[in-house]
């Protein structure tokens, strides 16, 4: 019985059912439309802060699209929310955590060579799938200047890495980098391959371990040797951020993360952090682990398992996400009481990933 | 005449209807207060905060996994002991 109570919305969500959807969906753009600020968040760092700002906008955005792109009917709703969450993202407040990491500011640097890989990476994703289903974007100029600037910055790294802050190299961050770069190629038929081949060659040689075929979650930009272990939460989001547009690699980093870190219970699932039950501390990007179970393992792998058609997986994981996530409906919504604005955020993003290139 | 239900069959329904009504009500209440943001983002003043969400999800775990079978195993309980009474 509890496993069927939870997994009740799992096969609709696997099934795209609208009204699910909207519910969760007219939450996260009302939190969108009221604004979300550092306040709403409730850690002592600022970065991490001024990155949970500008990631709520970012899922936000993302998710709208997807819902657009499967429901087409909801596009008059949704897409003023979108547009209004990409220009908060383009906005000098949202900017700032990372302006403030590099002394400089992203936007207005994009002739230099300092990468913002984190912030222009993930800002341009949402760009290119706004792309896809706007064909006059508004915001296709930006799109333009950045892809250009992240190719370039691609060519000229040793390594095919571009750097999240100064001195920090995170392969998931690059993953939105060579995501973006292909959806601008397609929207465009502008070439970036030479950048992105050798920069995913690096991915698949350099940053998987390959005991374990996970991504390594931090990478030396000056060695190129790995600086953290291998990690679910990481290469979860991968596969999340590929599947907009490299869908064999982000298929290879979905079985790796599934053979490794997945587990489940009475019909429960989890993703562990770790591989094959290895202990380790969690952090903000795994969030509190739970003997050994992260709770952004678990909501990230949600994409993959939407975006390669793995019912079983979702309704697993969905059973664990009802149990801890609090689902509360009122007044025709949904909201997940544990998650927050972000979390909304994410959840519905990932469970709303496309089967389909966008 | 009116028939009431056994005291313990009463009791056995009213205590499960009151942890599933808890958890019903607490989930609303700590969706307004956003109190369960400190899990996700813990910052230096999430000690309160997480201790009563841990709390929460105990009980929300409590009610969602064990209770139909606390329920179901209590009354089987009373359903045996009836029948010794009545047999």
């Amino acid at each position: 019985m509890p496993r069927w109570w939870c997994g009740r919305d799992a096969h609709r969500w696997f099934d795209g059912d609208p009204k699910l959807v909207t519910a969760l969906a007219r939450e996260v753009a009302a939190t969108a439309l009221r604004g979300v600020s550092e306040k709403d968040f409730t850690n002592d760092n600022p970065v991490f802060k001024g990155e949970w700002q500008f990631g709520t906008y970012q899922m936000t955005a993302l998710a709208l699209l997807q819902i657009i792109q499967e429901h087409p009917s909801l596009r008059t709703e949704f897409m003023p929310v979108i547009e209004i969450s990409i220009d908060r993202m383009l906005s000098e407040e949202v900017r700032a955590f990372d302006t403030k990491q590099w002394k400089e500011d992203a936007l207005a640097t994009l002739d230099g060579p300092n990468s913002h890989a984190a912030y222009l990476g993930y800002m341009n994703v949402v760009l290119g799938v706004h792309r896809r289903i706007v064909a006059d974007s508004r915001f296709s100029d930006v799109n333009d200047r950045i892809s250009r600037a992240l190719a370039r910055r691609l060519r000229a790294s040793p390594k095919g890495l571009l750097e999240t802050y100064p001195g920090e190299g995170y392969p998931v961050d690059n993953s939105s980098v060579i995501a973006s770069l292909l959806l601008h190629t397609r929207n465009t038929g502008e070439d970036h391959n030479d950048a992105v081949l050798r920069s995913l060659d690096h991915l698949r040689e350099s940053w998987i371990e390959p005991r374990t075929g996970l991504l390594y979650q931090a990478i030396d930009s000056r060695s190129g040797d790995p600086a953290d272990s291998a990690r679910a939460s990481g290469t979860a989001l991968s596969v999340a951020l590929l599947a907009y547009a490299e869908r064999d690699t982000s298929r290879i980093l979905y079985d790796a993360v599934q053979a490794r870190c997945a587990d489940s219970l009475f019909g429960f699932g989890w993703v562990n952090e770790f591989p094959d039950n290895h202990k380790g501390r969690g952090d903000v990007d795994s969030g509190p682990l739970i003997f050994g179970m992260s709770p952004s393992a678990c909501g990230f792998s949600l994409a993959g398992a939407r975006a390669f058609g793995d019912r079983d997986t979702i309704v697993r994981l969905y059973r664990t996400a009802h149990l801890m996530g609090t689902p509360v409906d009122y007044n025709g919504r949904r909201t997940y009481a544990t998650g927050g604005p972000l979390g909304n955020a994410i959840l519905l993003a990932m469970l709303t990933t496309q089967p389909r290139l966008p | 005449m009116k028939t009431r239900l056994p005291t313990t069959l009463r009791r056995i329904i009213l205590e499960l209807l009151v942890v599933i009504l808890l958890q019903f009500a607490l989930s609303h209440v700590l969706t307004h207060v956003r109190l369960l943001d400190h899990l996700l983002s813990p910052g230096s003043e999430s000690n309160i905060a997480l201790g009563v969400t841990t709390a929460f999800l105990l009980l929300r775990m409590f009610v969602m996994l064990f209770a139909p079978g606390w329920f179901i195993a209590r009354l089987w309980l009373w359903w045996s002991r009836q029948k010794q009474i009545n047999g």
